[in-house]
């Protein structure tokens, strides 16, 4: 055996990273930005204008259980009646809002309970979201088993399948899952069938292309084993290759779950119902305080499924 | 009973299994009509789509692409400097507690979805790819600054401690000890990123932030199979063609 290298001494790295290649690919990469940035009309001293940041401030801010008081009149119906809608009225804001055109945000408690019944409320479309997630998965990774077989490279001799089946795997992986899902529901209608249609194929991608490269990586003993006692192709994978790339193959199963769960809530942006598309009904009504609430919904759903995705895959491998 | 559960672990699991996924078929509304009525139209899709593609469409068709790159290229550009502060807080060995904190904290921004990203700040600079770039330089942080902690936890003590007992300053030990240590590695997250965001890009217009999404979107809904066929092909070239880039200036790096 030949003995390792030794590693590079880190002042020896330090000395290579300042050199001229270090030099040149600085360069390159600052050309790059530059094209980058050039003809996008791109307008960065919009940020030094307040207006930008009220814009973006607003939005975010109505999302939460604010009442918002943007006229006169809003803070007549605020705290002229009888009943305030958010504690006593204040001389000095109505003042900002009537003759400075202020906009002022009261927090406003009742929002909260009216907030937490819509989330309640948003507990079927959230279920279906888990189903299409589910299925997407569960089919993407099912078709994947074949195609990650055949575009393994120690499994396979011929050369034009390995490669077929490679670059098609890669094509099928370019193609973004919104985009499927739009091309989808372009083609079949609207609902949950494109969708999970959409996922499914997005997933088979991912688990294709990692479970490949497991396949590629396993301990080729036990199938040069059964070549040796003369085993068929079949045998040789269910007792050479199933065995040791099984885990993997679950975990990269639930990994995509979770990647499907995150997408799901992006689909119903082009019609393919769950949570998305309500967060995109209210979007669109302008309904901020329900898209609080969904988002709120969304993030906990999704860092669930994240924490039980991750220890099942813990235990796994 | 540990040996009995370990006899039907597996069953029980595939039990589990298979009632969720009957689960998720139960209930399901789509007003899709059956497939075989479907069929002869699909087919007229594709061929309009593959077939028939609008090869005309082609000089417009590599503008937006190019500025969908653009947009990858500096949401990127935002994301892996802004991950760098987040990168050392969320280490164990430099944030010591905090690093928990910081995880958690990472893991949100992670969640948060970057098209809900994109329309907020659409609402603040308009639409445009500004709104994109922004979007996805907020939405990467959260995954790059996971990697850059991992990388960050996994160096190696010696050349610090070294540096400790020369006297080096506080920033003297970074610059000498960690940077050449974690820059490579850096860059390769970054560049890996970079490959996920130009397939963001690709989706974001659907939201009015710029890039190819929008011109999509448009065909989609007008049912102009042909223009769609173009675009779709324009981006699988494109995202292929960054793929092998991206594979092989990582291979180089570390």
């Amino acid at each position: 055996m030949k003995p390792e290298p030794a590693p590079k001494m880190l002042s020896a790295r330090w000395q290579e990273m300042r050199g001229t290649k270090t030099l040149l690919s600085a360069i390159a990469v600052i050309l790059i930005y530059f094209w980058a940035s050039a003809g996008l009309g791109i307008n960065v001293t919009q940020f030094t204008s307040g207006e930008t940041w009220r814009q973006m401030g607003d939005l975010v801010i109505r999302m939460g259980p604010f009442y918002r008081i943007n006229s006169c009149k809003d803070a007549q119906t605020a705290w002229g009646n009888d009943e305030p809608v958010a504690g006593k009225p204040n001389p000095a804001k109505v003042q900002a809002v009537c003759d400075q055109g202020k906009t002022e945000y009261l927090w406003y408690p009742d929002y909260i309970g009216e907030q937490w019944a819509y989330a309640k409320q948003s507990s079927d479309p959230l279920l279906t979201t888990f189903k299409m997630a589910i299925l997407g998965s569960f089919l993407g990774a099912l078709f994947a088993v074949p195609f990650s077989l055949l575009a393994a490279r120690n499994l396979v001799k011929s050369k034009a399948v390995y490669y077929t089946v490679r670059t098609f795997n890669n094509l099928v992986r370019t193609i973004p899952d919104l985009v499927l899902a739009s091309v989808l529901t372009g083609m079949f209608g609207l609902g949950a069938i494109p969708a999970i249609g959409a996922l499914a194929i997005f997933s088979f991608a991912l688990v294709a292309k990692m479970a490949s490269e497991s396949i590629e990586a396993i301990d080729p003993g036990p199938l040069e084993a059964m070549q040796a006692c003369g085993a068929n192709r079949l045998q040789q994978i269910r007792y050479g290759v199933v065995p040791q790339v099984l885990p993997q193959y679950l975990s990269y199963t639930l990994y995509v779950l979770e990647v499907d769960v995150r997408a799901s809530t992006v689909l119903g942006l082009v019609g393919a119902g769950g949570i998305g598309q309500l967060l995109y009904a209210d979007l669109n009504l302008m309904r901020y305080r329900n898209v609080g609430a969904i988002v709120v919904v969304l993030l906990i759903s999704v860092l669930l499924v994240d924490i039980v995705s991750t220890k099942l895959r813990e235990r796994l491998v | 009973m540990t040996a009995v559960w370990r006899k039907y672990a597996s069953t029980f699991w595939l039990l589990v299994t298979a009632l969720l996924i009957y689960w998720s078929t139960t209930g399901l509304v789509s007003h899709t009509t059956s497939f075989k009525e479907t069929w002869p139209q699909t087919l007229h899709i594709f061929s309009q789509m593959f077939v028939h593609a609008e090869w005309s469409y082609m000089p417009e068709l590599a503008g937006k692409l190019l500025e969908t790159i653009q947009m990858a290229i500096l949401g990127t550009l935002l994301a892996s400097i802004l991950a760098v502060p987040f990168g050392f807080l969320a280490a164990k060995n430099t944030a010591k507690k905090l690093a928990v904190a910081g995880k958690f904290l990472l893991d949100l921004i992670r969640v948060f979805p970057e098209v809900i990203l994109a329309i907020i700040f659409i609402k603040g600079v308009g639409p445009g790819p500004l709104a994109g770039i922004l979007a996805m330089g907020f939405h990467s942080v959260g995954m790059l600054g996971k990697l850059y902690s991992e990388s960050v936890e996994a160096i190696d003590r010696g050349p610090m401690e070294a540096l400790v007992s020369t006297g080096a300053s506080r920033i003297q030990q970074v610059w000498f000890a960690v940077i050449p240590q974690v820059l490579p590695e850096f860059a390769s997250y970054a560049i890996y990123r970079f490959e996920i965001n130009s397939r963001a890009a690709t989706v974001l217009g659907i939201v009015g932030a710029g890039g190819i999404g929008a011109p999509l979107i448009f065909a989609i809904q007008a049912r102009a199979w042909n223009r769609v066929g173009i675009i779709l092909i324009g981006i699988i070239v494109v995202v292929t063609a960054i793929d092998f880039l991206s594979g092989w200036l990582r291979k180089k790096l570390v």
